[in-house]
């Protein structure tokens, strides 16, 4: 590992992999909650071709993709906002409009050989200069400050959209303000696992660890650690194993994904072999119910027929009685 | 619930109108709502039940006459937390994790600042609005486990945390079971126990019998009924004897009685007993 560290580009290297994992699962997760997976990738082709106008006119490719993406984030928003049919049309057009504008404005740039448009769009870590890696770290550090101060909201509107507005929250300028981020995020990734693999740095360590935790809280919380470790680990990977980065750091969330799914059908199976002699219960107890309640550490129990019924997801556990003597024994 | 609205009435509605864009669905409608009153806001479907919540709430649009709540122009309404939605179907998107708990302190949000975070108070006012529904036990579970009446007090609570003057509840007992409907009866029951000011848009009456004060019946975007339980059985009743006796006719009969596409399940054939 530390021959690694030893080279002044792998350092950078590793540094914006740092970033990129950290962002992109936060703002991932409201693109999964929104049922909008699919979004950065069409965010990636628009700032393909935001690319290839820096490029051709001899601007920062960075910052005429920020452009762009923050354009295309905006229109897609207020499209959406429509919700006519034609907008799905509608965005289809920008996305593959944007692709194709890149492509063939990278060829007629002077600077455009096949290397370039392949290191954009698969991602070219290693050739990360002194000066990007400062402009992702503050672009970062936005997408994460401001994701952090939403986040009550980002998820309140994307669970209740309707509720949100009878409450007289912004609904229209956070879903804004969530496209925004998420163009940001395509643009910072775009040199760490290229523009056609952004969104599953942004999706697939949420699709994994939602198959292993209970709550949105935890469920960023593994997001966010999976998509460091995917991603910091897939750039020491592509060093070594002389693999493209991108690559690399997808098929690895994908390895987390699959065994999350291993894992948590193993759990489920634990779990329902437990439960298979509990009773259906058609009751169901609460205050007042007229079964006994007992306050058991964190939960309440309903004595029922001599046994401790506590709620537990969709059934009932027995939590069985346990007499002071024998608890000593145990 | 109640307490911060001055004395002025919970809604004021002179002549008003809402719908969509140039469109009205409801039309010239007169209601005023005091505070501590359970409303049953009836109707067949289509007649603009949900467009004047809706309206109320600023999901319609309001095209015309006064609407007045809390003695504010509903435009000018700032705090609309003030009006506890709780939404028809369970709108709870289920894509991603997330358990009752978070889903009931969305409603501390209008009270927090954009940096804040849950404070003890906002925890506790979350602890109370679950124990209200009766969904203590299941405050760190997954809502997409729990049943549809559950749900449903999910979003009774969420509403409840807010700490709202008037509670608006959208068909509040479609689409859930039996059982589920008398456990949620029983929560109405503890709201109203409370002097909690509801509005409940329904179809079904019989499961609202002894918490409603008041009924409106809403038919054409109109207001053809408003009124007590108790005036309302009676008029059903005399309706009724009016109907099979045939023929004889009174002015003030209501026109919602006759049936209605939906036939049996119509709106009011719930409430025919005369014994309320």
């Amino acid at each position: 590992m530390l021959d690694l560290l030893s080279y002044d580009f792998m350092q950078r290297a590793l540094i914006a992999a740092l970033l990129v994992g950290l962002a992109a699962p936060m703002v991932g997760i409201f693109l999964v909650q929104r049922r909008l997976s699919l979004i950065g990738d069409g965010m990636g082709h628009v700032s393909l071709a935001g690319v290839a106008v820096g490029l051709f006119t001899g601007n920062q490719p960075v910052a005429t993709a920020l452009i762009f993406a923050v354009a295309a984030a905006v229109l897609i928003e207020v499209v959406r906002a429509r919700g006519n049919t034609s907008g799905d049309v509608a965005l289809a057009i920008m996305f593959y409009g944007g692709i194709a504008v890149g492509v063939v404005l990278i060829s007629k740039a002077d600077t455009g050989t096949p290397t370039n448009l392949d290191s954009y769009l698969f991602g070219a870590i290693t050739t990360t200069s002194r000066g990007d890696v400062w402009t992702f770290a503050v672009l970062a550090a936005v997408i994460v400050v401001t994701t952090w101060v939403l986040r009550p909201r980002l998820f309140a509107v994307a669970n209740d959209e309707e509720y949100a507005r009878a409450t007289g929250m912004r609904v229209t300028a956070l879903n804004i303000a969530l496209a925004v981020l998420t163009a940001i995020t395509v643009v910072v990734s775009m040199r760490v696992v290229g523009l056609l693999l952004i969104s599953a740095l942004m999706i697939v360590p949420n699709a994994a660890s939602q198959l292993l935790t209970g709550s949105f809280r935890a469920a960023l919380r593994l997001a966010v650690v999976l998509g460091v470790v995917a991603s910091v680990g897939g750039v020491a990977t592509s060093y070594y194993a002389d693999t493209p980065s991108g690559g690399t750091i997808v098929i690895l969330t994908i390895v987390f994904f699959v065994l999350a799914s291993v894992l948590s059908g193993m759990l489920a199976r634990r779990r329902g072999r437990r439960q298979e002699h509990l009773d259906e219960h058609d009751h169901e107890h609460g205050a007042g119910c007229g079964h006994p309640a007992i306050r058991h550490g964190d939960h309440v129990d309903y004595l029922h027929d001599g046994e401790r019924h506590a709620a537990h997801a969709d059934h009932w556990d027995e939590h069985h009685i346990v007499a002071a003597g024998q608890k000593e024994e145990r | 619930m109640s307490g911060s609205s001055s004395g002025s009435g919970i809604l004021q509605l002179q002549g008003a109108s809402f719908g969509y864009a140039d469109r009205a669905v409801v039309r010239g409608v007169d209601l005023d709502v005091e505070p501590g009153e359970v409303v049953a806001l009836l109707g067949p479907n289509g007649s603009g039940k949900s467009t004047l919540v809706r309206g109320l709430l600023g999901l319609n649009e309001h095209l015309g006459g006064s609407v007045r709540l809390f003695g504010t122009e509903v435009e000018r309404l700032r705090d609309r937390y003030r009006l506890g939605y709780v939404p028809q179907r369970h709108t709870l998107s289920a894509s991603v994790r997330a358990t009752v708990e978070e889903i009931v302190a969305i409603g501390r949000l209008p009270h927090q600042g954009w940096f804040a975070r849950r404070s003890r108070a906002d925890q506790q006012i979350v602890r109370e609005s679950l124990e209200l529904v009766g969904l203590s036990d299941r405050a760190q579970e997954d809502v997409s486990t729990l049943s549809g009446g559950q749900q449903r007090r999910v979003l009774i609570a969420r509403a409840l945390a807010a700490q709202p003057d008037v509670l608006i509840m959208d068909e509040p007992t479609a689409g859930i079971d039996e059982a589920s409907q008398y456990v949620l009866a029983d929560v109405l029951h503890r709201l109203v126990a409370r002097g909690t000011t509801m509005l409940i848009v329904t179809h079904e009456l019989a499961a609202l019998r002894d918490v409603v004060s008041r009924i409106v019946v809403l038919t054409s975007g109109r207001v053809i009924f408003d009124d007590t339980p108790a005036a309302y059985a009676e008029r059903r009743a005399a309706d009724e004897l009016a109907h099979t006796h045939g023929g004889h006719h009174h002015d003030d009969e209501l026109p919602a009685r006759r049936p209605t596409p939906t036939g049996a399940h119509g709106p009011v054939d719930h409430l025919g007993a005369p014994d309320a």
